[in-house]
């Protein structure tokens, strides 16, 4: 029996009323809690207090527990005395750079490679890293990342990106390294791009942060405004300057969910393991160059080269060059170093905002660059141009504010 | 019953968390930190500011969600409060076990006996008292189903 | 018969007195003889008669002049000061030559003069030996000690105002003798080096440099290093500083220098070494590094040990500052006008403000009792104010706080430390560093005990309760223990719950 068009949907109402049912589709508790975590009133305070506990947890772990509580013992007490006595070559160059400062009581102090290198390495970095990636990934796979993703999607917007670039920019304040692998979510060149840039410029990594800390903790806020509100200034500005697309967001929000043991397990491994092979030997070589450089003198013909860009410009004094310079191969020791040095408050700020922002780990350098030589040198070039204006701009703010 | 019995109880407990977090929010702006028997009052701006700003928070989605509490959109405010209750105080604990456990500047790998015990000791932050009575909503989720 | 028996008890008496010479000379006693060259102008000789009154030593002290001082009333020649120290029974006699080189030929006329050698090198008449029993030590000239050099730093930065475009020239005496020469010559390179790193890094002057030069030298071997002749030098590029290295003003500093030196343009004010508290500070330096025992006594159980500086030093590994500092502070508490007694191990309590691994090891050893020392904690950017100890007797709950003299630290010692903890040194400023240490260790270790420290005994209650303070609060078990169970059964029935939970469905 042929039917017309007509017929056929009279048919298909008919069918459908005797076999489907229709219900008000129930929100069960997971549903009401999802809308609440996304919704901007409810949302932000939760967003608020998740990266409280974020951050605390973060601090008694890393801080209280694994370095203060074990890893400065084993460093301090056991392994430094060991390999000051052990080591041949007391006195020489070679012993300096490996094992560093005989007359040092303490691995930070110490400088060698094998002693400051390593404890920074394992004792201080190891254990911030296992317990901001244990954390983001069960808050991942526990369905929250992708809400906070589109609670701040507005905001990331006007600066190019999409919510889902919160992840490399809460990825990189663990490390730079497994960040900048992270960025590949992005969908366009200049996405990735643009992110990339802005990470090595302006997130400070877990290193620093624990630094910072440690060194200028009174200040640390106000330093890390500044970086903050560099994120966004330059991403705009990046965001209309290069050419290229940037989509609207399409994710996909799971529902609240257990994260399974798995998954947190591979998670966990593959960016551990990126910090552990990439990370690491490069902090050891950094280290190496940095008591090169330093004992063949050459920081202080830099620190004469560059003393009057450093003073007229940027209003700090000139000693600072050597940790800038040392920011290089490892911005954690910059920032201790600069704290020996004697400047106003001020000074401070704009040194700690100058080393965190002025370059990119060399470890973050090589990431780069994997991703594609292109842009490993066009992120330099605007390195240099924002390192150039926005360290000169937070001279003139403290000069407007009179505390420069 | 049962609704309005736990509409006074979240509307109460609402109001005493609100208040709480307020004043962590004033006594941090006051600098010194306020002790009454077990319960001290942090004043640092990490413990004391923000967490007191999430103390405040979880006042408010208590109180928001108290009325009509079977109702699962305001069920889910309530649970809310209670993880953000959760939070704080959950980290403070979390930072008293990792305090407990090394051994410290002079002592061994690991803590004394006496040492462990005695991190755990009071005055604790409000939070931790507020604790116990956010656990409540577990049991009105439970009855539900 | 009364009378008799009067006079026979006074001839038994005077007869007895000589027996009390015999007790004085069981007893070993030092004096310290300061010896200056002298001059027939009082002018000389006023200030340094003034400067040895304040030499704070726990011995006497007397002046003796070598010669030139027959017009002068009150000024002793050697032979006359020695006299004096005689009288007062002391049987070991420190010389001290207050002269600006053991080079110079005055010291071998002072050996003779004191006995210690035995032909007069001059070719002048002999002056006249001392008479005396006592055994007599003689010290080592000014030469280049970081005292002296200090002086010269502080007499250079007042006439400093372009310290970049500045040279600092030292004018020495110097000597025509070939023999004496190279000593001269080595001790002023030493003090011009010192001058310039003090002068740099003590004081922030960025001089340009520090030269010296001598009034009487050998000209045809060493015609660069005649005062005009250096001071013409300089002047080519830069503006010359003239200070002489001179005990005390006179005709040279007056004088003989501003005639040398006719037609050229130079800064100058003529002051010379005296008056300044760095010639009492090395004339008591260098007398008590001769008479110095740096030994703690202290009980264990009942055993008496004499802890010495040096078994200290061993256990550290070197004599740093700290330990120099640790030790004398230890040695002014267990001191009779304070302590009243030895000390016992396990009645001393000790709160230490500085926490180094000198200070730590320095009271360890000396207690070898863990639990009475309280050490602060940290890695801290050192100040004065960390020199700062509290001894405790646990017995009586007595206690003295006792805090280090702010002027013994070298100007800008900790801004120096500071920059080398930091690797952010120059070697120069390294350099000044470790000299800096050198002169802090010394000053620590031979000073008296009254100059390094300014002790403030508080009352015994008033220390006791800072003594609390430090102290870490005795760990309320119960009430942690209480909590941590609450806890862990609230973990248990939260996880029964979820897992009753999950086998329900």
């Amino acid at each position: 029996m042929k039917l017309n068009v007509d017929e056929r949907w009279d048919l298909i109402d008919k069918i459908s009323k005797e076999v489907v049912s229709y219900g008000k589709y129930e929100h069960t508790l997971k549903d009401a809690l999802g809308e609440l975590s996304v919704k901007p009133l409810a949302g932000i305070p939760i967003a608020i207090a998740v990266l409280y506990g974020f951050w605390s947890i973060f601090s008694s772990f890393a801080g209280t527990l694994w370095t203060d509580g074990f890893m400065v013992k084993i460093f301090d007490e056991h392994f430094l005395p060991w390999m000051q006595t052990h080591f041949p070559g007391e006195g020489g160059w070679f012993y300096y750079i490996v094992v560093g400062d005989p007359a040092a009581d303490n691995c930070f102090e110490a400088f060698g490679v094998l002693t400051s290198g390593l404890f920074v390495a394992i004792g201080v970095v190891l254990g911030a890293i296992l317990i901001f990636y244990l954390m983001l990934t069960l808050l991942e796979d526990v369905g929250y990342m992708p809400r906070l993703a589109v609670l701040i999607d507005t905001v990331l917007h006007k600066i190019g990106l999409h919510g889902y670039a919160i992840v490399p920019t809460i990825l990189s304040l663990g490390c730079n390294v497994p960040a900048v692998t992270a960025t590949r979510i992005l969908e366009t060149r200049k996405q990735r791009f643009i992110m990339m840039t802005l990470l090595a410029i302006f997130i400070p990594c877990g290193a620093q942060l624990g630094i910072m800390e440690e060194v200028i903790p009174e200040t640390m806020g106000v330093v890390v405004l500044y970086l903050i509100v560099g994120y966004f200034i330059f991403g705009f500005v990046l965001n209309k300057l290069i050419p290229g697309k940037s989509p609207e967001i399409l994710i996909d929000v799971p529902p609240y969910q257990m994260p399974t043991r798995r998954n947190v397990r591979r998670k966990m491994w593959m960016r551990t393991s990126g910090f552990l092979k990439v990370a690491v030997p490069f902090v050891l070589l950094g280290c190496v160059i940095v008591n090169v450089l330093y004992i063949t003198g050459v920081m202080d013909w830099l620190a004469n080269a560059f003393g009057p860009l450093l003073t007229q410009w940027f209003g700090v004094p000139k000693e600072t060059v050597g940790p800038l310079i040392a920011a290089f191969l490892r911005k954690d020791l910059a920032v201790a170093q600069l704290s020996a040095i004697e400047m106003t408050s001020y000074q401070m700020i704009t040194s700690v905002v100058l080393v965190s922002i002025y370059f990119p780990c060399v470890a973050t350098f090589v990431m780069i660059l994997k991703e594609g030589w292109k842009e490993l040198l066009g992120s330099l070039v605007v390195l240099a141009v924002v390192v150039f204006l926005y360290g000169g701009l937070v001279h003139l703010i403290g000069i407007l504010a009179g505390v420069a | 019953m049962a609704k309005n019995k736990s509409s006074i109880y979240f509307g109460i407990l609402g109001a005493v968390t609100l208040a709480f977090g307020i004043a962590d929010l004033i006594v941090t702006i006051g600098g010194d930190s306020f002790t009454w028997g077990i319960l001290e009052i942090p004043a640092d701006p990490f413990r004391g500011g923000w967490g007191g700003l999430i103390v405040l928070f979880a006042g408010l989605f208590y109180l928001a969600g108290s009325k009509n509490l079977p109702e699962i959109h305001q069920l889910s405010k309530v649970v809310m409060g209670s993880v953000l209750i959760w939070i704080v105080a959950g980290t403070d604990i979390f930072a008293m076990i990792t305090e407990s456990i090394p051994g410290g500047g002079e002592g061994g790998w690991f803590n004394t006996l006496e040492g462990f015990f005695g991190t755990y000791a009071p005055p604790y932050a409000p939070a931790i008292f507020l604790l116990p009575f956010s656990l409540v909503v577990i049991y009105c989720v439970y009855r539900r189903k | 018969m009364t009378i008799q028996r009067i006079i026979t008890l006074l001839v038994l008496i005077c007869l007895l007195s000589p027996l009390s010479v015999l007790t004085h000379a069981a007893e070993e006693t030092t004096g310290i003889l300061v010896i200056a060259h002298g001059s027939p102008k009082e002018s000389w000789c006023k200030p340094i008669r003034e400067l040895v009154e304040n030499v704070t030593l726990p011995y006497p002290v007397e002046l003796g002049f070598l010669e030139f001082v027959e017009e002068l009333g009150d000024y002793d020649f050697i032979p006359e000061a020695v006299e004096k120290l005689d009288a007062m029974g002391v049987t070991r006699i420190i010389g001290v030559p207050l002269f600006i080189s053991s080079s110079s030929g005055h010291i071998a006329e002072i050996e003779y003069v004191l006995g210690l050698r035995d032909r007069w090198p001059g070719e002048e008449d002999p002056l006249q030996q001392v008479d005396t029993e006592a055994e007599i030590v003689l010290t080592g000239a000014m030469d280049d000690h970081w005292a002296v050099a200090q002086i010269l730093a502080d007499r250079a930065a007042e006439l400093c105002k372009n310290p970049e475009d500045e040279t600092v020239v030292i004018i020495a005496h110097g000597t025509p003798n070939e023999t004496y020469s190279e000593g001269w010559i080595n001790s002023l390179e030493s003090l011009a080096e010192q001058v310039k790193l003090k002068l740099r890094h003590f004081k922030g002057f960025d001089i340009e440099d520090v030269r010296y030069s001598f009034i009487h030298a050998d000209e045809t071997v060493y015609p660069d290093l005649m005062v005009r002749s250096v001071v013409e030098n300089v002047s080519a590029a830069s503006d010359p500083i003239v200070v002489p290295l001179m005990v005390s003003e006179g005709f040279f500093t007056r004088t003989y220098i501003p005639k040398l030196l006719e037609n050229l343009t130079y800064a100058y004010d003529g002051k010379a070494l005296t008056p300044h508290s760095n010639v009492v500070k090395w004339i008591e330096l260098t007398a008590s590094r001769e008479f110095s025992d740096l030994t703690i006594q202290i009980y264990d159980e009942d055993e008496l040990l004499n802890i010495s500086i040096e078994e200290v030093g061993e256990y550290h590994g070197h004599i740093c500052p700290c330990v120099a500092v640790a030790f004398r502070v230890t040695e002014l508490a267990f001191s009779e006008e304070i302590w009243g007694g030895i000390p016992h191990r396990g009645d001393v309590k000790i709160v230490c403000g500085h926490p180094s691994d000198g200070h730590e090891e320095t009271f360890d050893y000396i207690l070898n009792s863990p639990d009475d020392l309280m050490m602060k904690k940290g890695d801290v950017d050192l100040t004065k104010d960390n020199y700062v100890y509290t001894f405790m007797r646990k017995s009586t709950g007595d206690s003295i706080t006792v805090e280090v003299n702010e002027t013994i630290f070298p100007e800008g010692f900790f801004d120096l430390r500071k920059k080398c903890k930091a690797k952010t040194a120059t070697p120069e400023e390294i350099k000044t560093f470790k000299l800096a240490k050198e002169e802090l260790k010394e000053s620590f270790m031979f000073l008296p005990i009254d100059k390094v420290f300014s002790p403030e005994a508080h009352a015994v209650e008033e220390i006791a309760q800072e003594i609390e303070e430090p102290e870490e609060e005795a760990p309320n078990v119960v009430g942690g223990a209480i909590f941590f169970s609450i806890l862990v059964i609230g973990l248990v029935l939260l996880l029964a719950l979820v897992y009753g939970r999950r086998k329900a469905r």
